[in-house]
């Protein structure tokens, strides 16, 4: 979207055009979703936050200055919803400790053969509070202390729940991995046999080894 | 080391989770879903504001109310007292002269050649002596404290971009003082990715402050003050009201239902008509009786059985909107059709006369009478509401065949029905 598109866009939000609104929802509702999708837990979390946020943002446009990137106030409002939806649903929020939390080796993640959904999966099954800081800390780039600000908890607590957030991640891509070689090596062994394995699942082969 | 592998853990995430290859699609429940969020009314406001309002505009009326009736030339207190005070002083002297009236029981007193008359106890035709009441209205309702739950300053001064950078081939490579990745929509091209880091810290502090958010959309405005999408409302209407002529001391009640429209044009400005059929009684005195008629005796008392369709305009100016309620005071202007018109006459001393009379063809008595009211209404749900309105009605002209100056206070009770879906975009 150009710059005076976005300009226009904006002027009508301005004027409560419902028209604009939703013309602006749609073209930055993809860019809003990343945000709330990793600060949520599902998508249908995330689409409520995404949609909180877009509430404050037809509801104080007129505050938008338009010398700034449209973007990044965007982007802002959608990660403070996040928080806020946090904060609300702390109740609900569990923290569990970690059973051989220590001895998780740390791997080269580059070579590791992981999408975008892959990673957005495994954030998504974090519990809530370790996936909090670790969104704030590791992907928005905030410190310790303005993230014990933001969240009302104390640094000590981001720092561990950061760590935990680490080692739940580390081994969620271990699994991954391992999953992954476990299927290459299905699929060599079916190779041998001449079957062709590509819509066999290794799980499928797995059960007839346990009967 | 080992925060070296935490870091390379960290990017890897920030990496691929800041730049998703296949954004996730739009989902048109979604956008309804923001759209009934949009429409939905605004939260309840705090009890104490409107407390107060509605107990000022309510003193406000009583106090208008009372000076304007308390201007009247009628017998006040203290006359009534001198006259009393003759009464038992000069009972001997004017026995011969002061008797029972068959119809009225009351007791007349000339002195000084003036006629007085006095009201001792109940008379045999329902008038009662003079009364002070004290009315009070105060709305039962108990609503919730609930702070408003908007957003300020958005913007930050040192929402500055720090560092732009250009890579080819679409690499992507973070600035050093990051806090925030931001794509530079317009600048996409030939395969150059723009990259602005900027540092808005102060802008998640300023977002958490509440601050008052704007009206709802419904309340759109043109330059000239237009709303651009107008509310209509219907409006039935029951009030209980007391009509008279000089105080309301001895007045009488009436009672007036009917339907009204109103339309919210300009901002903050609703203009109402309608028809409202009215029962009003009062009594008089023949001072206040302006008729052609001659009397041979003057009727003491006479009452009156009106019976009529008023037909207001009235402008309502919106003082408080938030959430579920509304306040607004407002005038207009009243014209009543008589659809009936009838007087009794009612004699003292035994004299005699006319006891009643019809009035043949009633008349039509356009924007004669002044309306003010103050209105609290109370949405239920998108579409209906309650409201509660007392209301004065004051006389600009003489009204109906005897001329009399007429004049009512009542507490409209309304039922009002929203009819914008019409006009919804």
């Amino acid at each position: 979207m150009g710059e005076e598109e976005l300009h226009q866009l904006v002027q009508g939000c301005v004027k409560q055009d419902r028209k604009s609104q939703k013309m602006l929802y749609k073209a930055f509702y993809g860019f809003s979703m990343a945000i709330c999708l990793r600060y949520a837990g599902n998508r249908d979390e995330a689409a409520e936050v995404l949609n909180q946020g877009f509430f404050k943002v037809f509801k104080n446009i007129d505050r938008y200055d338009k010398d700034r990137p449209f973007k990044a106030w965007l982007g802002k409002i959608m990660m403070n919803v996040s928080i806020d939806y946090y904060r609300a649903n702390l109740k609900m929020a569990y923290t569990e400790d970690l059973e051989s939390a220590e001895h998780i080796s740390d791997g080269d993640y580059t070579d590791k053969n992981l999408n975008y959904n892959d990673l957005l999966d495994m954030i998504q099954k974090l519990p809530q509070a370790y996936r909090t800081v670790f969104n704030l800390f590791a992907i928005d780039g905030y410190s310790h202390d303005e993230i014990a600000e933001m969240l009302n908890i104390n640094a000590g607590t981001s720092k561990s729940n950061l760590f935990k957030a680490r080692q739940k991640l580390k081994q969620m891509i271990l699994d991954a991995d391992l999953r992954a070689n476990n299927y290459n090596r299905d699929i060599d062994y079916i190779s041998v046999v001449a079957i062709n394995g590509v819509g066999i699942r290794p799980s499928f082969f797995n059960n007839g080894i346990r009967e | 080391m080992k925060t070296e592998k935490d870091k390379a853990l960290d990017d890897f995430f920030k990496k691929n989770l800041e730049d998703p290859v296949n954004e996730t699609g739009y989902r048109e429940e979604d956008w309804d879903a923001l759209e009934q969020l949009l429409d939905k009314p605004k939260k309840r406001p705090g009890i104490v504001f409107w407390l107060t309002a509605l107990s000022s505009a309510a003193a406000l009326l009583l106090f208008f109310g009372w000076l304007f009736f308390k201007s009247r030339p009628v017998l006040n207190e203290q006359q009534q007292a001198v006259v009393i005070h003759h009464t038992s002083k000069n009972a001997d002297l004017n026995k011969a002269n002061t008797q029972q009236s068959n119809i009225g029981k009351k007791e007349e007193l000339k002195h000084n050649d003036s006629m007085l008359t006095v009201i001792t106890e109940k008379s045999a035709i329902g008038n009662e002596p003079a009364k002070k009441q004290l009315v009070f209205i105060g709305p039962k309702q108990v609503l919730k404290n609930i702070p408003n739950s908007g957003y300020k300053g958005l913007s930050s001064n040192n929402n500055q971009p720090i560092e732009e950078t250009q890579y080819s081939n679409n690499t992507i490579t973070l600035a050093a003082t990051n806090k925030a990745l931001i794509f530079k929509p317009a600048t996409v091209a030939n395969e150059h990715t723009t990259l602005t880091s900027v540092t808005n810290k102060d802008i998640i502090g300023e977002l958490h402050k509440p601050a008052p958010l704007k009206e709802e959309d419904e309340n759109e405005v043109t330059k000239l003050g237009f709303l651009k999408h107008p509310q209509y409302a219907l409006t039935f209407i029951g009030a209980p009201e007391l009509n008279s002529t000089t105080s309301f001391d001895g007045s009488k009640t009436g009672t007036n239902f009917g339907l009204l429209f109103s339309a919210g044009i300009f901002k903050n400005l609703t203009v109402s008509t309608g028809a409202t059929y009215s029962t009003k009684s009062y009594n008089t005195d023949v001072a206040n009786y302006h008729t052609n008629y001659t009397f041979k005796n003057n009727p003491s008392e006479i009452e009156a059985d009106c019976r009529m369709v008023d037909i207001p305009v009235n402008v309502d100016y919106q003082l408080y909107n938030k959430h579920k309620n509304k306040f607004s005071i407002g005038t207009g202007l009243s014209s009543y059709i008589m659809l009936h018109e009838s007087y009794q006459y009612y004699y003292a001393n035994a004299a005699t006369g006319p006891t009643g009379f019809t009035v043949p063809h009633s008349g039509k008595y356009f924007f004669g009478i002044a309306n003010v009211q103050a209105t609290y209404q109370r949405q239920v749900n998108s579409k209906v509401g309650i409201s509660v309105q007392p209301y004065m009605k004051l006389p600009l002209s003489n009204i109906g065949y005897s001329q009399v100056r007429l004049q009512t206070v009542g507490v409209a009770i309304g039922l009002n029905w929203k009819l914008n879906s019409l006009t919804k975009p």
